[in-house]
């Protein structure tokens, strides 16, 4: 089964006021047919907001809804064809799990033998051939998991929306699970919509993602740029560790930037930069240790060194600040030492302005 | 106290060993089947004894136990008294108010389980009202007014009467039952395309129902053993098991034909309680019952 | 466009009309025709007209004497089954074997009428009850105890412990369930004993479910008619019974109006002062 009228989904303007509250402040998002779209943000951040706006159960204060260019801002819920995998599953209980998929089918008023026919499809495609007359209660969670993607799957929804559906199953069951979704995502080349609060599920799945802090989206991009390059001091936070500082452009030459620091003096690629303050930031697994120093030398005595099985990570205190670094698990750092690092410039982002005082 | 603490705990000065303490359960099931036995079971049994008393061999003192024993009462009261349509009346005066009570109850439980407005919490404790107020003097000013709308001594206003008290019972459950459904199974529905009618039908309804039949019963139990509208309204028109027992209790005590009726009372009571053992969760018992 | 919220404003009173709507009827119906009465409406033979005659006349000796009797048996009832239940809620609140088995059969009382709970335990009571006999039996006492129809409304007491325990095991035993597990290990985990555990953890989560039992049983006992008639004393009667008497005996329906009206006013102050231990309690800790 391929989906081959693809749903371009484009969100416009949206605003959802709680009394004095925003929860969504003025979004606006493109999305092509067929995208996997990956909202992140801590909670209370509006992105569950905008996916319950778009699959029709709030009502936005102002903005819209497009699917493919027709207005569905006020559709209800039940005649917009979205298909919603939950983060509690939401399974009928009472249902059994051929039921729960028959469910939206029958509401659509496809023939009988067609719903059996997709039953018995989309319950291969999640591998659970065989469990049609079970209950929810008699399956594990990843199952139930699995029959809500089965069930969200069958009525051929023009978006696919996704509310936190891993947090429920145990770590390595996560890690699995999502590489199954994107797979079928990718197999059936579906518009999805997918809300979590977990960067590493959100780097494995999108073809972009869009961090949103306070209501509002801090930025729209693929994984790599975000990890890489992300535009301020919370994108670059909430992807994982950074180090940060502050700065002023000293000098400037053939696209490499020298940036006067608390910590020191860095050189970093800085191509069309334009502010003279600045900040600087690397990720702790770009820092090398060094015997003596060279360029972008970072210095400190090592605070705390924490063992974590596929590196280790070093917390070290360069002029009162904390800086991160991880290094080879083999390397042996002595709390209390001194120790030496580089940064190469290539691994260096430059970020324009101020770190936000997040 | 609790004895999985001491288990779990062995050090501590308690001197509890796994062996002391298996005892210690075995002598709690004994104490509490000996209490049973003696709280619920003698009383019944006395019952059940005074039922099959002999005419020809009164049972007084200072005899610990009856002579001889025969169904003479049992069918002396089924032959020769009110006793058997009694209960036809009673069954069906239950039924209808069940029914009725549910009938006004869905909407409004409905509205109290599943959406939020002002004003919300009050309801929920006016809804208590007709359990609150003293029975009889509820009975008596209903009664006082059903005589002047010409529903005094008619199966109507006894129905009405008695779908009144059952009604805080079956909306506390009923309400308790739509609040528990998850709103996301309820946005599931939706989200696949139900309409309002569908949700109510294949959503609500089956996810309610244990909370309908708990309900019901409560109601049902409740209308079969209510006295004071019964009296007040009903008789003597319309004689129901409770006020026929009255009449045996009160003016002219008859304790063989009492134990009799009295036993005939309680059979469907018991049926409900064990046929329906599983459906009164405590969940249900405290929402009918307590928690204001 | 935004028509959905408006809506389900609109409908909201329609859904809670019939429930609350029934309710409120019947409910006002019966208060107004009490207050009414008590001033002298709504007579059924005679003038109808306002007056305080009959709350002139109402607090003669035998209406005092069923108010404390009502009251007795109010407060006595509830409060003597809350010092049988709250400990027997204890107790079978740890887990044994065959639990699941035997606490069915102690709620039975909660499905036997009250009338029939009235017989099963007169027979036991009665002057030439099984009680007295053991009793005489055993040499403790000479002559049989009265304890049906006498004064102290013993038997009265009894079997509205007898029907009420059960009644109130229910809702402690739920308040105790509710308590959950880790909150208990918690406080034995900060070092909490046995006692402390029951004084600052258990006392204070289930009290209030405690007095709303005691509630009930109160506002069941207080104004309870066909128990009192058919096992208490011949005087003083309940108020349910002197009103019920006064109304279909006499046709003083003006009197019997007005002793609704105290029933009524009475049942609200007593259900105030639980609340307000209620309070107490729960704030002090």
């Amino acid at each position: 089964m391929k989906f081959l009228n693809v749903t371009a989904l484009r969100i416009q303007n949206l605003t959802k006021m709680y009394g004095e509250t925003i929860a969504v402040n003025d979004v606006t998002i493109d999305i092509r047919g067929g995208e996997f779209i990956t909202l992140l943000g801590p909670s209370g951040c509006g992105k569950t907001t905008i996916l319950r706006m778009i699959a029709g159960f709030i009502e936005p204060t102002a903005g819209n809804i497009f699917f493919d260019n027709q207005d569905i801002t006020y559709v209800p819920p039940n005649k917009r064809l979205t298909a919603m995998v939950f983060q509690s599953y939401a399974l009928f209980p009472h249902m059994t799990v051929a039921e729960n998929i028959r469910f939206g089918l029958r509401m659509q008023k496809i023939p009988e033998n067609e719903q059996q026919r997709r039953i018995a499809e989309v319950l291969s495609m999640v591998r659970l051939d065989g469990l049609e007359k079970r209950r929810p209660y008699e399956l594990s969670g990843g199952q139930q998991q699995r029959v809500a993607l089965a069930r969200a799957l069958a009525v051929r929804p023009k978006i696919l929306l996704f509310d936190e559906p891993l947090s429920n199953l145990d770590a390595k069951l996560r890690e699995s699970v999502r590489v199954e979704i994107r797979e079928l995502q990718r197999k059936l080349n579906i518009t999805t919509l997918y809300v979590t609060h977990d960067q590493g599920e959100a780097l494995a799945m999108s073809d972009r993602i869009f961090i949103m802090n306070k209501g509002r989206i801090e930025q729209a991009d693929t994984p790599v740029n975000i990890y890489k390059y992300p535009k301020n001091r919370f994108v670059a936070d909430f992807m994982g560790t950074a180090n940060i500082a502050a700065g002023e452009v000293v000098g400037y030459r053939g696209g490499i930037a020298t940036i006067m620091t608390e910590l020191g003096l860095f050189k970093a690629k800085a191509p069309g930069i334009m502010s003279k303050k600045v900040s600087v930031c690397w990720r702790p697994e770009d820092m090398l240790l060094v015997a003596e120093g060279g360029e972008n030398v970072v210095k400190g005595k090592i605070m705390q060194s924490v063992y974590m099985g596929n590196c280790t990570d070093v917390f070290l205190n360069v002029n009162g600040r904390t800086i991160r670094a991880h290094v080879s698990k083999d390397t042996e750092m002595k709390e209390g030492a001194a120790a030496v690092f580089t940064v190469p410039a290539e691994k260096i982002h430059v970020m324009e302005g101020e770190p936000d005082a997040v | 106290m609790n004895d999985i603490s001491i288990a779990r705990w062995p050090v501590g000065g308690r001197g509890g060993s796994r062996f002391s303490i298996r005892i210690n359960q075995w002598f709690k099931l004994i104490a509490v089947t000996l209490l049973f036995a003696i709280w619920v079971g003698l009383p019944l049994f006395m019952g059940v004894l005074w039922s099959l008393v002999d005419p020809d061999h009164p049972w007084s003192y200072p005899h610990l136990f009856p002579e001889k024993l025969s169904f003479y009462h049992w069918e002396h009261a089924f032959k020769y008294t009110d006793i058997v349509p009694a209960i036809g009346r009673s069954f069906f005066i239950a039924f209808c108010s069940t029914l009725l009570a549910f009938a006004l109850a869905l909407p409004t439980a409905y509205a109290l389980g599943r959406m939020s407005f002002p004003g919300k919490e009050a309801i929920k404790i006016v809804i208590l009202l007709p359990i609150m107020l003293p029975g009889m003097v509820v009975a008596l000013f209903l009664g006082r007014t059903f005589i002047m709308l010409g529903l005094s001594q008619t199966y109507i206003g006894v129905i009405l009467g008695h779908a009144l008290l059952g009604l805080p019972y079956m909306l506390r459950i009923l309400i308790i039952s739509f609040e528990s459904i998850p709103q996301e199974v309820v946005d599931a529905a939706d989200n696949l395309g139900a309409g309002i009618w569908t949700k109510l039908k294949e959503i609500y309804l089956p996810l309610i129902m244990p909370g309908f039949l708990a309900g019901s019963l409560f109601t049902f139990i409740a209308s079969i053993e209510e006295f004071n509208i019964s009296f007040v309204i009903g008789s003597p028109s319309i004689q129901t098991i409770t006020t026929i027992l009255f009449s045996y209790l009160g003016y002219n005590f008859v304790r063989t034909s009492s134990s009799v009726i009295s036993l005939i009372l309680i059979i469907p009571n018991l049926l409900i309680l064990f046929l329906f053992e599983k459906y009164f969760k405590s969940q249900y018992m405290s929402a009918a019952l307590g928690k204001v | 466009m935004l028509s959905r919220k408006n809506n389900e404003r609109l409908l909201i009173p329609l859904l809670l009309l019939p429930g609350v709507g029934y309710i409120l009827v019947m409910i006002v119906t019966v208060l107004s025709m009490t207050v009414l009465q008590s001033f002298g409406f709504y007579n059924l033979t005679g003038e109808s007209h306002f007056t305080f005659k009959y709350w002139m006349q109402l607090f003669d000796k035998q209406f005092v004497d069923s108010f404390l009797f009502s009251a007795y048996v109010g407060l006595g009832s509830s409060i003597c089954s809350m010092i049988v239940c709250y400990p027997l809620a204890l107790f079978l609140h740890a887990k044994f074997p065959g639990k699941n088995v035997v606490l069915p059969f102690i709620r039975i009382p909660l499905f036997v009428p009250a009338l029939v709970a009235t017989f099963l335990i007169i027979n036991i009571l009665d002057y030439h009850g099984l009680v007295n006999e053991i009793l005489v039996w055993l040499g403790l006492i000479k002559e049989p105890l009265r304890m049906r129809n006498d004064q102290y409304a013993l038997g009265v007491l009894f079997i509205q412990m007898w029907k009420n325990i059960p009644f109130q095991l229910v809702i402690v035993s739920s308040a105790l369930e509710g308590i959950r597990e880790d909150i208990k290990e918690a406080a034995r985990n900060l070092g909490a004993g046995s006692f402390t555990l029951f004084t600052r953890i258990i006392f204070p989560l289930t009290i209030s479910s405690a007095l709303v039992a005691m509630i009930m049983v109160f506002i069941g006992t207080f104004g309870d008619y066909s128990v009192t008639k058919a096992a208490g004393p011949m005087y003083p009667s309940s108020m349910a019974v002197l009103m019920h008497t006064k109304a279909f005996m006499f046709q003083e329906w003006n009197y019997a109006a007005c002793v609704g009206v105290v029933m009524i006013v009475a049942v609200i102050f007593f259900v105030a002062c639980y609340t307000k231990i209620a309070s107490i309690f729960t704030k002090s800790y």
